[in-house]
């Protein structure tokens, strides 16, 4: 399969935060979603890779073409939504238009249009004036409308209306339809990925935890409510974490199939993501 | 280029909602103009000033909205974004120097009730030219200054600059007079005649110096 984007070894260090080493890449036509709690290097990774900050170390491949070389031609056809950043609020749709026609030769103004009506934005109203759920489908409807061949999107969901959600949702599908096309999206609200993501990628303190398709982790992943008598004839390496309750283990497997065979157990929950993610974040070994 | 214009076409549409109060502004001049004694120590000096003040909200406008990292995804370099700033600030100050000539002119012609003689003309060309000068000596500081310390930051060092620049740019012009032997109005014709030309040629190299140590300054920066 065809990598859109490549990091390799990415890293990046604060003073009070390090990103360790970030690898990851994302296959043409495919929806990558990134995962981890606030503060876990989901969006420094994202700036790192755009070059948005200046990173340690690392190498970045988009379109098969090296970004610190070529940053000016990748940059045509890559679509971006920050999560803490935009143009100023004083400018209205309309004139957001007339702006961005200046930076990419592609930019379809009938294109934009045609979102900007989609999402009832009005083309004369400064923004500031929105509603969150509305200024996030104008983040959106200025990203897509040069027709860029990657979309890197931070938390694009956050703040918004199940209706807005489900909405932008739909956009993100259309966009990967036709297989040429690819997202990486960052997002703590986890079942939003559960419906759109083929892969999930989980970062935690600024380290790559795993990247793994969204059907093997839903598929191959298990949760085993037990008591502590139970709990104690697992083997450590028989499980990824455990999380301890008042009454129970909530003990997290990686393949329930084997799990199952070897302590002849016969309910293992289907996780969540979420479910998946709380049990590494909190979960001891 | 494209860039550059839709760098400058961003400030200038962010400016626009504010046209009205603008407005009210210039119109606020023109009446403090009417109400002066003389016009050519008011219009020509606080109309520029006034845009040049714009110019540099930008940075603000800019700040609060965290753009510049949204810029960055882009494809433009850090360059192309002090670059445009410079033309833009540039642009606004010259844009208000015509503006404070016309007005200057205008308000003349109205109060005078005859067109300003040719000495009038003259020495309001001289002022508004000596006021471009200044702007463009204090802007070369500020847009540097903002990009080392950031628009908040930047703000109150800039004040203190401003006025640490004033004081020094008098001590000196008055030590010149005292060690010349000349009065002020022999200052100021040495100036119309000579000074503005060296003046405006060290300004516009001072502007060029400025804007090589923002680009290094951005460079750097974490954005």
């Amino acid at each position: 399969m065809e990598n859109i984007l490549e990091v390799k070894d990415l890293s990046k260090k604060y003073r009070d935060f390090e990103l360790k080493s970030v690898n990851f890449s994302i296959p043409k036509g495919m929806i990558i979603g990134l995962i981890g709690e606030n503060g876990a290097g989901k969006t420094t990774t994202i700036k790192a890779l755009l070059n948005i900050i200046n990173k340690d170390k690392g190498q970045v491949k988009v379109f098969g073409l090296d970004l610190q070389k070529n940053e000016k031609k990748i940059k045509q056809d890559i679509g971006v939504v920050l999560d803490d950043s935009f143009f100023s609020e004083y400018l209205t749709p309309g004139s957001i238009g007339k702006i961005m026609k200046n930076f990419y030769p592609t930019w379809d103004e009938k294109l934009y249009l045609k979102y900007l009506e989609k999402f009832n934005l009005p083309l004369d109203k400064i923004f500031k004036e929105f509603s969150s759920g509305m200024k996030m489908k104008l983040k959106i409807a200025t990203a897509i409308s040069h027709k860029p061949k990657l979309l890197i999107l931070d938390e694009p969901t956050t703040g918004l209306d199940p209706v807005a959600r489900n909405d932008i949702l739909d956009i993100f599908q259309e966009f990967i339809e036709d297989g040429e096309h690819s997202i990486l999206l960052s997002s703590h609200i986890t079942s939003d990925l559960e419906h759109i993501a083929d892969y999930i990628m989980f970062i935690n303190h600024g380290e790559m935890v795993f990247t793994k398709s969204k059907d093997e982790l839903i598929e191959n992943f298990g949760i085993v409510k037990c008591d502590e008598k139970d709990f104690k004839r697992f083997h450590t390496n028989d499980y990824v974490k455990y999380k301890k309750n008042k009454y129970e283990y909530d003990i997290l497997i990686e393949n329930k199939y084997d799990f199952k065979k070897k302590y002849n157990i016969s309910i293992i929950d289907k996780p969540t993501i979420e479910d998946i993610m709380l049990i590494y974040i909190k979960g001891e070994k | 280029m494209n860039v550059l214009k839709g760098l400058v076409v961003k400030d200038f549409q962010t400016i626009k909602s504010y046209k009205s109060t603008v407005l009210f502004m210039i119109v606020i001049f023109i009446v403090c103009a009417f109400l002066n004694g003389d016009v050519t120590n008011f219009l020509p000096i606080f109309i520029p000033l006034c845009f040049e003040m714009l110019g540099i909200s930008s940075f603000s406008y800019d700040n609060l909205a965290n753009a510049d990292k949204y810029l960055l995804t882009f494809p433009i370099d850090k360059k192309d974004i002090v670059k445009a700033r410079y033309i833009y600030i540039l642009m606004f100050t010259l844009l208000g120097t015509v503006l404070g000539f016309v007005l200057t002119l205008l308000v003349q012609r109205i109060k005078i009730s005859n067109v300003p003689d040719k000495e009038c003309l003259s020495n309001t060309l001289a002022i508004i030219i000596g006021s471009l000068i200044a702007m463009m000596f204090l802007q070369a500081f500020q847009i540097s200054i903002m990009y080392k310390f950031g628009a908040e930051k930047g703000r109150i060092i800039q004040m203190i600059m401003i006025v640490a620049l004033m004081i020094g740019v008098s001590f000196i012009a008055t030590a010149l007079m005292n060690v010349l032997n000349i009065s002020l109005d022999s200052f100021i014709i040495i100036l119309k005649n000579y000074l503005l030309a060296i003046l405006g040629i060290s300004v516009m190299m001072l502007y060029i110096v400025s804007f090589v140590i923002s680009c290094k300054i951005y460079e750097k920066k974490e954005i």
